[in-house]
């Protein structure tokens, strides 16, 4: 018999333990709402946020002044 | 001055007597409340819940001022009794809570920065407090004058709760307006209009607690100052309506409701809950979409919790739902019985009396799809002229903190809170699209910008510099404009000048009702153009409505015709209204064409009294004609 070159190639997958854990850990992380995961902001992210933060100021200050 | 400060003693006798009525409630419904300011409020809501509720009881036998002024002086010292047993020594009005600390520990360890707190809490005074001064100037506000202060004004004088057929609104449910009629009982217009500016601040307080167990002492201080700063809540503060009211006891409702079957304390927090929502359906009709908004997301939480858990917010909810319908029926009922349908004027096109149409695409400028929910954000912010009025918008912080929520952490509670909002928001996009009635969303959403804001620490320094900056900046913006709103009223709260002159300069139709009252007495019923009849003594009636309803106008051939009429359905007087350049827009002309018509024939029934012109800051003038009908 050959031994499989892919883990594919050998069928369904064996739910080992550590397997199993990890879908646990996916499974809490996606629907347990008192998990909090940290995430890592980018700094493009960032100036997104602070860019919309000033378009949003400028455009209600020129509405206000347009309208009293 | 004296004017003012009975006006203010007015308003503190009902808050001790809320409070010595709702603190008792509050022990019988039995839930634990440990922090003495949360005790304060929910005892006050409850109180004025109750009293409200017993004023609208009393109306079917008979309304007498003195009999009011002793139950409310009886209850004050009953309330004086509570509020020292309050204010223990150990806790003072304004102690810390007593949090379970592990679920406070790590949202205390993120605080906001001392002065950040102390900015917002400036500004939010700040706000509230020059709200308070234009408070205490008489109210002009039109929507008030039409029937927040009009229709209590008409059941004390006619001594009971009556039925007014040429009123849309004498049939709504009225339970801000009980609040008001207490407060003209008591003293007068200015009293009511600071019963609306305590609820304001009561608002604020309610969404502090609503944020306590979901972000923690201080950044729930946070958010409840933001709502301070929300223009639409500020302006509102200022003038006799409800829609501060309503969304003061649903942010109550949603707090209650959310101790009990989110945090997992007491169920008997499901009670306290109930008579909030109770109380916020006796407001205004909006009550009923917060009602099935948060019993939506409600069994969205019920679906994802266990057994156990389902079971006892099952029971929870129906216990609030029964609690609701006793506090608030009784409203529904009457207006069932006058007109025959319990939630008038909706629905009228299939059950009860014919009435106004109220789904107008006017009423409707973003459309009834989803594209309307998209740009709905945007036109709330920039364009609030097309969603009811520049005074009632929500400002600019919400559009711009909440997108920050899509790179913040999962905070336990945001979902909820964000479901919830959701949906009341897809309801008002097909129901009423006014920035007013999305108030009752505003703590959720407050709640949120609190989070986002805690997470913005989290970003490199350089645009967290320009966050903050930007923030800063539209808070203080939105904290000058109150101020720049009162500086009308310094005179008239302090004193320096009186009330009646600050309304002849103000207020366009209060020469004319001055003349009624002093030349004409109260046996008089005058029809009216102009909708504000708050200063008139006299019987008021709307001439579009009398007209909508009779068809008075219809079929008159000869110009005697209209006193004729007039006068055999009881009608002394005509007051007729006209805006220079108006197009029909302010005054509905008909009645204008057909008084002129008969006042140009030899034979008119009509005899004009007076002419007066008031002008508007516009420069446009507006003309005020009272006939009588001979």
């Amino acid at each position: 018999m050959v031994a499989p070159r892919r883990q594919s190639d050998a069928g369904p997958t064996v739910a080992t333990p550590e397997l199993r854990r990890a879908r646990r850990m996916v499974a809490a992380a996606l629907f347990a709402p008192t998990v909090v995961r940290p995430v890592f902001v980018a700094r493009w992210k960032a100036w997104l946020v602070a860019t919309w933060t000033l378009v949003v100021l400028w455009c209600w200050l020129a509405a206000v002044m347009r309208g009293g | 001055m004296a004017e003012t400060l009975v006006s203010l003693a007015a308003l503190v006798a009902m808050g001790l007597a809320s409070l010595g009525i709702g603190r008792p409630l509050l022990r019988l419904l039995g839930p634990t409340v440990d922090d003495p300011l949360a005790d304060v409020t929910w005892s006050m809501a409850l109180g004025l819940v109750a009293a409200g509720s017993g004023l609208a009881l009393l109306g079917l036998i008979g309304y007498s001022v003195i009999v009011i002024s002793v139950l409310t002086a009886v209850a004050a010292f009953w309330g004086i009794g509570e509020a020292l047993h309050v204010a223990r020594p150990q806790h003072g009005l304004f102690g810390a809570p007593r949090i379970r600390p592990e679920a406070d520990a790590a949202l205390q360890a993120a605080a906001p920065p001392p002065w950040f707190v102390a900015a917002i809490k400036l500004l939010a005074a700040a706000a509230c407090g020059t709200a308070l001064i234009s408070a205490l100037a008489p109210p002009t506000a039109g929507d008030a004058l039409c029937y927040h202060l009009e229709l209590p004004k008409r059941f004390l004088l006619e001594g009971r709760l009556i039925f007014l057929p040429d009123s849309d609104n004498a049939t709504f449910p009225l339970l801000v307006e009980m609040w008001f009629l207490w407060a003209l009982a008591l003293d007068g217009g200015v009293a009511a209009q600071l019963v609306h500016w305590g609820l304001g601040v009561g608002f604020v307080v309610a969404t502090a607690l609503l944020a306590r167990p979901i972000l923690g002492t201080r950044w729930s201080t946070v958010a409840g100052c933001l709502v301070a700063l929300v223009p639409g809540v500020n302006n509102q503060m200022t003038a006799p309506l409800n829609d501060i009211g309503l969304a003061a006891l649903t942010t109550l409702c949603l707090a209650a409701w959310w101790r009990a079957a989110v945090v997992g304390e007491s169920p008997r927090w499901y009670l306290v809950a109930g008579v909030m929502l109770g109380g916020a359906m006796a407001t205004k009709y909006v009550g009923l979409v917060f009602a099935m908004a948060l019993g939506a997301t409600g069994l969205l939480r019920a679906w994802r919790a266990t057994p156990d858990q389902r079971r006892a917010m099952v029971v929870g909810a129906g216990a609030m739902a029964a609690l609701a319908i006793c506090v608030s029926g009784t409203w529904y009922a009457r207006a069932a019985w006058y007109r025959g349908n319990p939630v008038y004027p909706f629905l009228s096109e299939y059950v009860g009396e014919p009435g106004p149409p109220t789904q107008v695409d006017a009423k409707a400028p973003l459309g009834y799809g989803p594209a309307g929910m998209l740009v709905a954000p945007w036109a709330l912010t920039m364009s609030p002229e097309r969603l009811g009025g520049r005074g009632h918008q929500l400002g600019p912080l919400f559009l711009m903190a909440l997108p920050a929520l899509v790179f913040a952490r999962r905070l336990r509670g945001i979902a909820t809170l964000g479901t919830f909002a959701a949906l009341y928001a897809v309801a008002w996009l097909e129901l009423r699209q006014n920035s007013r009635f999305l108030l009752p969303i505003v703590p959720p959403l407050a709640i949120a910008v609190a989070w986002a804001w805690h997470e913005v620490r989290r970003l490199p320094p350089a645009p967290r510099g320009v966050i903050v900056l930007a923030t800063m900046a539209a808070m203080m913006v939105s904290a000058v404009v109150p101020v720049w709103r009162c500086r009308g009223a310094w005179g008239v709260a302090c004193g320096l000048e009186s009330r009646p002159e600050f309304l002849f300069r103000e207020e366009p139709t209060f020469a004319t009702s001055q003349l009624t009252r002093d030349v004409l007495g109260r046996d008089v019923h005058i029809l009216s153009q102009d909708h504000r009849g708050y200063y008139f003594n006299a019987r008021f009636t709307r001439e579009s409505i009398y007209r909508r309803r009779t068809a008075y106008d219809h079929g008159m051939h000869a110009p005697g015709d209209l006193s004729r009429r007039l006068r055999e359905a009881g009608f002394t007087h005509l007051l007729l209204a006209e805006l220079e350049g108006d197009n029909g827009t302010a005054y509905d002309p008909t009645l204008t064409r057909l008084a002129e018509a008969e006042l140009s024939s030899p034979d008119s029934g009509l005899l004009t009294l007076s002419d007066l012109h008031w002008a508007e800051r516009d420069g446009r003038q507006r003309r005020y004609r009272l006939l009588m009908v001979r």
